[in-house]
């Protein structure tokens, strides 16, 4: 359990210090001297008030827009003080408004400087919300992340809740995937499909979110990380995407079979407390048989 | 009739209206001072630092900017506060840095309530050092001004002044003072950075540009430190906005020259401030004012504790003359007597007991400087006569040196020499009398402050040798001069010889022996009949028209003045005149 924010300022886990300083910051280290080894990067996304990524990374980073989508005066004020206390004056531009609605515009209402090298997408609740008319916020609001990023390399963090109000949205595209590559007669397909569906949300999202993204960057080639199940606030999953400019074809990059196959076969690595990272490992499916 | 009694009176805060806070609101300070209060209290919160610690302090005020969403944060590092100073800062105009040691810059108490009509919230977080808590303390400032009424103070107060606590880092010792959404209308440049910037280049404590050094001379920033370093309040704030460092601006050493140090002292010989000036570096003219289109600043700002109080040259407007001369100058004056206090809006002092004599001494300052910028330009003028009389020396080397061969032009630059040199006679009188100037002694007591600084300018080593060694040059010239001219131009030097010396007199040309009569000016002007019935034409631009008589008088008179109408070569000018003229047709 994280310790109680009651009274303290941070609010962080263990567990997610550990990602942040032991897993993610070695993978934006290595982005760097693969795409952009002459310049510093520019980050986009929801760090907090402690803007604990953005101290953790500070070597790579130029610039920060900072969303923050919060009311609270209070969670106001501290990123104020922690931007000054940590020399970040010229750094940090704070966006006062809700990330979704700045995706999805078509307007630059915020003096935004795209593209961003560093996407950090720290969602409180769950990645598909499904509304009434079957369209999620937050979806569209990805779709529209890619869409601005003109094309350009750059690292996703993408970090969810497990709870989520999908409406069956997740069983839906897990049975498609099934459907699609079962006359292939794929060895475990179905073992490992069952597996991931058993781990509930968890298994659901492994897979539910790589499919959405690979199915939405035609212009890109995204290469997944495995996901960390961890235990922040709540039981959190975090993944890691690099995307990759595909220049190809001019009709963008086409999803074949053995993509979804390299999805359900990524292990899940588990954080429960401190450096104790496990490792967890589905039926493997089996492209050659 | 029974007498007077005297009965108790107490006060609370219902005896004070929140009328009062219209005054703060009200624009006690305008938009840029409510800045400086900002700074001046993170600056004092490093004195009472060091002053509880003994330790060092970092001494950075921080400054963050954000126009987009309009606020304006200013942090210190200094002591920080706790519970009861928190408090204590509350206060409206109770100041404890008034009774505390004169170090303090501030001291009216007003601090916190400086930006009550700039913005909307003003937000104060702050950690004392080695203590584990955080305090908050805000300011609902629109609240307060929207319901100004005549209340008692503390009804209005009421809920919109908000103390809060948590836990804090034990090591953290901090001042943070946010104002929230400034109002834009009025205090606009409060979210601009380059107005702060500008703002805090000429008005606050922050350091001298590090790169501010000549070449040659050295660093102009170190000199000044070093004389200022025994100087009481001139400390200075390493100030940050949004990470960018502000130092003062001054011109650019190829400008100026290198500082000197001054002592002020008022009639009884006390020191009342101590001044660094820069004179102007203008020396191929004599208009030395130094430029300021680069943003940076010429005459003189006085700083007490640091800070500049008014306008640069502050006093010099009555009883100081030509005080447009002090722009020759850049430089800053640092009040030492601890009996000057700036007025509530700092831009002049406050009436106290030295006030008058302080200020008489600041003009006395002011008046000797503006001595020295006509000094600096009687300096200027000699040393471009001496400039002026090797250009006249080789000019006349020149013409002498293509006359060696006859030609037509002989005559031409005979005029020449002859004006030349007498252009020559006059700089070398000026700059004799400069020399004449350095030889005398000093009379202070008789002589005014401005003659003696010419003298004192004069006897500038590079100066007086220029003048010396100038004048020299000229004398040796003069002696070689009849020599060179009767080699370039043989018999008719001998009059320019002549000419050159025989004293000078009047005109000996016959226009001039003229007894002439009155004559009405519009008479002057109709054409004279001059007894010749064609008109003459100038053969050269086919366009003026001139009588025969005029013609011969103007040509006579000019000739006579330069070989002198008893020489040999005008006599036989003149007596050529006619035939020249029958071979042109005229009859004479």
């Amino acid at each position: 359990m994280s310790r109680s924010t009651k009274g303290i300022f941070r609010s962080s886990s263990m567990a997610k210090d550990y990602i942040r300083s032991r897993i993610d910051r070695e993978i934006v280290r290595e982005f760097r001297e693969e795409f952009y080894p002459e310049s510093k990067l520019r980050y986009l996304g929801l760090p907090g008030k402690e803007l604990l990524d953005v101290l953790s990374w500070r070597e790579f980073i130029e610039y920060v827009s900072a969303i923050e989508g919060s009311d609270d005066e209070d969670e106001r004020q501290d990123l104020e003080l922690t931007i000054m206390k940590n020399k970040l004056d010229n750094v940090v531009d704070v966006i006062y408004d809700n990330i979704d609605d700045i995706l999805t515009s078509d307007i630059n209402n915020h003096s935004l400087k795209w593209p961003y090298q560093l996407v950090n997408l720290d969602y409180c609740g769950g990645l598909i919300n499904r509304k009434e008319d079957t369209t999620s916020n937050r979806i569209d609001s990805i779709r529209g992340l890619i869409s601005k990023q003109q094309d350009n390399a750059f690292l996703l963090f993408i970090t969810l809740n497990l709870r989520d109000r999908d409406d069956g949205d997740m069983d839906q595209r897990l049975k498609e995937i099934e459907d699609g590559l079962y006359p292939y007669s794929l060895r475990n397909l179905v073992d490992s499909l069952e597996e991931h569906r058993q781990l509930g949300n968890v298994g659901k999202l492994k897979i539910y979110l790589p499919v959405f993204l690979l199915n939405n960057s035609p212009k890109y080639k995204p290469v997944f990380s495995p996901p960390v199940l961890y235990q922040g606030t709540k039981q959190m999953l975090h993944f890691v995407i690099k995307y990759v400019p595909f220049t190809g074809s001019a009709s963008g990059r086409l999803i074949i079979p053995k993509d979804y196959v390299d999805i359900l076969n990524q292990p899940l690595f588990l954080l429960h407390e401190g450096p104790d990272l496990r490792q967890y490992d589905f039926p493997n499916v089996d492209i050659t048989s | 009739m029974s007498t007077w009694t005297k009965k108790p009176v107490t006060w609370t805060i219902k005896d004070v209206g929140a009328s009062l806070l219209d005054s703060i609101a009200g624009g006690l300070y305008s938009k840029l001072e409510v800045f400086r209060e900002y700074v001046q209290n993170a600056g004092d919160s490093y004195t009472d630092f060091q002053r509880v610690t003994g330790k060092s302090p970092q001494n950075q005020v921080q400054v963050r900017v954000d126009e987009r969403n309009g606020t304006l944060s200013i942090m210190d590092y200094g002591l920080g506060m706790d519970e009861v100073d928190i408090n204590t800062a509350k206060k409206i105009a109770v100041s404890p840095k008034a009774v505390r040691t004169t170090e303090f810059v501030g001291f009216r108490g007003i601090g916190i309530w400086s930006g009550l009509a700039a913005c909307e919230k003003l937000v104060v977080i702050t950690t004392k050092y080695q203590d584990p808590h955080e305090y908050r303390l805000t300011i609902d400032c629109k609240g307060i001004i929207e319901n100004i009424s005549p209340i008692p103070l503390d009804e209005i107060l009421q809920d919109r002044v908000i103390i809060e606590e948590r836990m804090g880092q034990k090591d953290d010792h901090f001042t943070q003072v946010t104002l929230h959404h400034i109002n834009r209308s009025q205090f606009s440049d409060l979210l601009d950075t380059e107005a702060l910037r500008r703002y805090s280049e000429r008005f606050l404590p922050v350091p001298f540009d590090p790169s501010w050094k000549d070449e040659k001379e050295g660093s102009y920033s170190e000199a000044i430190e070093k004389y200022l370093e025994d100087t009481p309040w001139t400390a200075n704030y390493n100030l940050i906005i949004n990470n960018e460092p502000v130092y003062r601006k001054f011109p650019d050493t190829k400008n100026i020259q290198f500082p000197t140090k001054e002592i002020i002292t008022d009639s009884g010989g006390r020191t009342v401030a101590i001044a660094w000036v820069s004179e102007t570096r203008r020396d191929n003219s004599k208009k030395g004012v130094i430029t300021t289109n680069d943003g940076s600043v010429s005459n003189f700002a006085i700083r007490v504790k640091n800070f500049v109080i008014g306008g640069r040259g502050l006093y010099s407007e009555e009883g100081v003359s030509d005080i447009q001369n002090l722009k020759w100058f850049v430089g800053e004056i640092y009040i030492t007597d601890p009996d000057i206090r700036p007025d509530t809006k700092r831009i002049r002092f406050q009436p106290s007991e030295r006030h008058d004599e302080v200020i008489k001494a600041i003009k006395k300052f002011y008046t000797s400087t503006v001595c020295r910028a006509r000094a600096l330009s009687a300096q200027l003028t000699v040393l471009q006569k001496c400039t002026s009389a090797q250009t006249f020396i080789d000019e006349i080397k020149i013409l002498c040196a293509q006359h060696t061969i006859d030609d037509g032009s002989k005559t031409a630059s005979l005029f020449k020499v002859k004006e030349i040199t007498s252009q020559l006679s006059s700089v070398k009188a000026s700059i004799d009398d400069a020399l004449r100037e350095i030889a005398k002694k000093d009379n202070p007591d008789q002589e005014s402050e401005t003659v003696l600084a010419i003298r004192r300018y004069y006897r500038r080593k590079d100066v007086k040798q220029t003048i010396e060694a100038s004048l020299g040059q000229i004398n040796t010239f003069e002696l070689q001069l009849p020599e060179l001219i009767r080699e370039a131009f043989g018999d008719e030097a001998k009059s320019v010889l002549a000419v050159s010396e025989r004293p000078k007199r009047r005109s000996q040309a016959r226009t001039s022996r003229l007894p002439g009569k009155p004559v009405n000016p519009e008479a002057v002007f109709k054409p004279q009949n001059t007894g010749v019935s064609t008109p003459i034409e100038s053969s050269v631009t086919k366009k003026q028209v001139v009588d025969l008589d005029t013609a011969i008088d103007a040509f006579q008179a000019a000739v006579a003045s330069v070989l002198g109408d008893n020489s040999e070569a005008y006599q036989k000018i003149i007596d050529r005149i006619p035939e020249e003229l029958q071979r042109r047709g005229i009859n004479v």
